[in-house]
């Protein structure tokens, strides 16, 4: 089910709604828990209901080994755990990839095992991991299961994030007493949940044609003229942009509507000063995982440049790998691991940045490293994605005319990511601590949300606009991670 | 905050209400039929403009008839609409404009109605081009896999059916209607549509590209209906010779070569089970080639006049049902009369018989050039273009993506599951 479809719009989301709150009020807290929760199964299973019991395995594998974790000893069952969890994403992810590579390298014929991969895997994967170091270093306790479960597969965030740390939602669940602010949930809820919409369906949807027709010419061996190959590289950075960020905003809103705070997961990425600044304002809270449990125990920036640097590739280098099972992926996190390292050394002869009385030139030459980086990303393959660069790079000449509509189409991207606030900075009045706090948020001028009627009709009309346009129902992008 | 709430709330449930209502009860696309009003919404007048997608999608869950035709507008408008002496049923499900993309998800929808037992795919290079893999208001319909009433919400909430259903209450009201699409093949209009579709038809052709994953793709959404036991019949459309003329004139000769042995490779790498109830002699899964400058295709134009008109063809693109009944006759084996009684109507494409239908094709054009007065006028015009080609219609390529695959896959893979091993 998706959040832009109109089973989820008409019948899922009013429904739960109408069953939480109502339990909540005339039954009890604990109630409407256990309905979300199965409301979150029942969301999870409209995709497909065979690997239902994949996830609820690892919902009370996780939590009895929290329980031992927290009441016994952390060695060995904390290895256990985050063994067990990598062996199931491995399994059915990365099976495939790691079978086709020792054929290739030694000559075999092992036949890939071909599973099916389950939705949300790598998501609830990370958050089950999060959840046994968090419980290890005590930052968590376990809590029930009830709590446990929905702290996995809370629907808003359980397909494509925010990954949300344990400490950060379970007292919110476990708060039996506080006071529901319907007004107040649904209004902001709602409203955040219009521009996630609108950015999916009206910006993302749209750009979609122009970035599948090049990617798609260069999957067939098409050579690309310089005007196909930047219209596709450049809409696809608007398309994952708007897809991924608006289905964050869409969490982020569904959440709210529930009551409870999901953190932010983007802020305004297409205006960062560099890689580093990107990693801060992108997928925040992938980013944070990463420096967190593997980046920190890695060493992190403490035993010196260099060896700061190793840990930064390794991190991209496995960052990548955890988008997709593809040597494509990995040069995407590899460039990128390339990217932050340059930024570290520049830090230290710059401290202020290259460019630091250009401040629209550091940000152009980040979004046009990014959107080269985008291509090893959407590219189906490494010759692909070299017809596109070859493209871009001008060897294939000009090239065919596109038509006007993609041009449009890049003008208004660009337009709203260098012009317009993102999400977080239009509702920063309204967010609260917890939604903010994983980001170091700097917030562009522009347009702040209050609630006013001409607001609410403006933001009514807005997702009015983006339902009757939700025809095609596209999946999201990070659906597929 | 909580006025604010009320406002946001309500006025998205009052806009979705206002404008979902009023198309669902004016029903642009003539599926429902809840209400009717003279002088508002009794004549759908623009029921046509989503090329029947609307429609067809509904059908293909609730028909009753046992052998439906899919296709584009070939089958929609060159097939019998009704064939009431068809055993257990036939209906003409064409929709204008189709794609590969469309008739496989259509494939997959129609897998879920226990009723069909034969299913006819008309197709040609059309189909299999890059163009955009769905028409605008495909999502609207029952072929994305939603439930009926989740479509007739969609439809209702639905931009272009609202701009359909507003056209049907103007039209209604002023009593206008769409006079070029009813008068599209008035027999007086006819010569002048023959001679306009050389020039543009070549310019269409001019940029076209044949994408090989579409045939794999549609081929993958008829596996759903051979699950299910259903005999599927696909044919290459017999289109008039001017318009397979524009074809080779600018080079697509190699792409009708590709496109039928891509389908010929598609149907030798399945053996389907046998099917239930067959329509036809022979496999649950079948090809019939009835293009290539065979004798129906080589009538003459219109008259001028109008008077007298080509008896098999409204344009060089679109034939008439007397040509699709004559088809449905030559897959059944049944006798005809001339000229549907020759060998090169309709022959069964298979692997083995590429080669030879494409050179026998080849000589029959080769003949006709040399021989026909109507070749000789038509090299003329294509020569004419040759020396000063018009500028080709490019469009942006489409290509289908991995969500289309994984969708397909994943809904195809449930009807395998459903029908067992």
């Amino acid at each position: 089910m998706l959040f832009n479809s109109f089973e989820f719009l008409f019948v899922f989301l009013p429904a739960t709604l109408l069953v939480y709150y109502l339990l909540r009020h005339w039954v009890a807290h604990h109630a409407a828990l256990v309905a979300l929760t199965i409301a979150s199964l029942i969301f999870y299973s409209w995709w497909d209901i065979r690997y239902l019991p994949l996830l609820l395995g690892s919902i009370v594998i996780n939590h009895l080994l929290g329980l031992v974790i927290a009441n016994h000893r952390t060695q060995p069952w904390l290895a256990i755990g985050i063994i067990a969890n990598l062996a199931s994403i491995g399994l059915f992810k990365y099976a495939d990839f790691f079978v086709g590579n020792v054929n290739s390298v030694a000559g075999t014929a092992i036949p890939e095992p071909h599973f099916t991969l389950p939705l949300a895997i790598s998501f609830f994967t990370f958050q089950q991991i999060s959840f046994l170091v968090d419980v290890a270093r005590k930052h968590a306790k376990p809590g029930s299961l009830t709590g446990h479960a929905l702290f996995v597969s809370f629907f808003p965030q359980l397909i494509a994030g925010p990954i949300v740390r344990h400490d950060q939602i379970a007292p919110q669940y476990d708060d039996a007493k506080r006071k529901d602010d319907l007004a107040e949930n649904i209004g902001v809820g709602l409203s955040i949940f219009a521009i996630g919409l609108a950015k999916k369906v009206l910006l993302a949807d749209n750009m979609e044609p122009f970035a599948a027709s090049a990617f798609g010419a260069a999957a067939r061996g098409d050579e690309l003229g310089l005007l196909e190959a930047w219209t596709g590289a450049l809409a696809y950075s608007f398309q994952i942009f708007f897809d991924f960020s608006g289905y964050s905003d869409m969490a982020i809103g569904l959440g709210r509507m529930f009551g409870y705070r999901l953190p932010i997961n983007f802020n305004a990425p297409y205006r960062a000063v560099s890689v580093i600044d990107f990693w801060r304002r992108w997928h925040i809270t992938l980013s944070r995982f990463l420096r967190d449990y593997l980046y920190i125990p890695l060493g992190g920036g403490r035993n010196g440049l260099v060896r700061r640097m190793i840990n930064v590739a390794i991190v991209m280098l496995l960052g990548g790998l955890w988008h997709g099972a593809a040597w494509t992926f990995v040069v995407w996190g590899g460039l990128h691991g390339l990217g932050l390292a340059w930024c570290h050394m520049l830090n230290r002869f710059f401290p202020n940045g290259l460019f630091s009385k250009a401040r629209w030139l550091s940000i152009g030459i980040t979004f046009l490293f990014v959107t080269i980086a985008w291509v090893f990303f959407r590219a189906e393959s490494f010759d692909a994605a070299w017809r596109v660069l070859a493209g871009m790079a001008g060897l294939n000449g000009v090239g065919n005319s596109v038509g006007d509509e993609p041009f449009i189409a890049i003008v208004i991207g660009l337009a709203i990511v260098w012009g317009l606030p993102d999400t977080v900075s239009i509702f920063r009045n309204v967010l609260d601590r917890m939604t903010l706090e994983t980001a170091r948020v700097e917030f562009q001028k522009g347009w702040r949300w209050s609630p006013g009627p001409w607001t609410a009709t403006g933001l009514a009309f807005l997702l009015f606009l983006a339902i009757v346009n939700a025809w095609t129902t596209a999946e999201f992008i990070y659906y597929n991670f | 905050m909580r006025r604010y709430a009320l406002t946001l709330a309500g006025a998205a449930a009052g806009f979705l209400l206002l404008f979902g209502s009023f198309t669902f009860l004016v029903d642009p696309y003539d599926v429902t039929g809840w209400v009717t009003i003279d002088g508002v919404n009794e004549r759908k007048t623009r029921a046509h403009e989503d090329g029947y997608r609307v429609r067809v999608g509904h059908r293909l869950l609730d028909t009753e008839a046992g052998t439906i035709v899919l296709g584009s507008s070939r089958v929609a408008d060159g097939f019998p609409r009704e064939m009431p002496d068809w055993p257990g049923g036939y209906e003409n499900l064409g929709m204008a404009g189709t794609s590969a993309f469309e008739l496989a998800r259509a494939s997959v929808i129609g897998s879920r109605n226990e009723n069909l037992r034969c299913v006819i795919i008309g197709m040609d290079l059309r189909e299999f081009g890059t163009y955009p893999r769905a028409h605008a208001t495909y999502w609207i319909t029952p072929l994305t896999g939603m439930p009926p009433l989740f479509s007739h919400v969609q439809t209702s909430l639905s931009p272009n059916a609202f701009a359909r259903a507003a056209q049907t209450v103007i039209d209604n009201a002023t009593g206008g209607s769409d006079e070029k699409w009813e008068n599209a093949y008035a027999p007086e209009l006819l010569p002048g549509r023959f001679e306009e579709e050389i020039e543009k038809r070549y310019r269409g052709y001019s940029d076209y590209v044949y994408d090989p994953a579409r045939v794999r793709f549609l081929f993958r959404g008829i596996d759903a209906l051979l699950a299910q036991g259903v005999q599927v019949t696909v044919f290459v459309h017999p289109v008039h010779a001017w318009q397979e003329e524009a074809a080779r004139r600018v080079g697509m000769e190699p792409y009708e070569d590709a496109l039928r042995r891509d389908i010929t490779a598609e149907i030798a790498a399945r053996v389907p089970s046998e099917a239930r109830e067959p329509c036809f002699d022979g496999p649950a899964l079948q090809a019939w080639d009835f293009g290539g400058y065979q004798d129906v295709s080589l009538s003459a134009p219109p008259d001028p006049s109008g008077d007298p008109e080509n008896p098999y063809y409204y344009v060089p693109a679109h034939y008439r049902p007397v040509l699709g009944e004559a088809i449905l006759t030559r897959m059944r084996g049944q006798e005809q009369e001339p000229p549907f009684d020759t060998a090169s109507f309709g022959r069964h494409l298979t692997a083995d018989a590429v080669d030879t239908l494409m050179a026998e094709a080849e000589e029959r054009r080769q003949a006709w050039l040399v021989d026909d007065e109507w070749a000789h006028y038509v090299t003329d015009r294509f020569d004419a273009l040759d020396a000063d080609p018009p500028a080709p219609e490019r469009e942006a390529r489409h290509y289908l993506n991995r969500d289309d695959f994984r969708q397909l896959e994943r809904d195809v893979a449930r009807a395998e599951r459903q029908a067992g091993p």
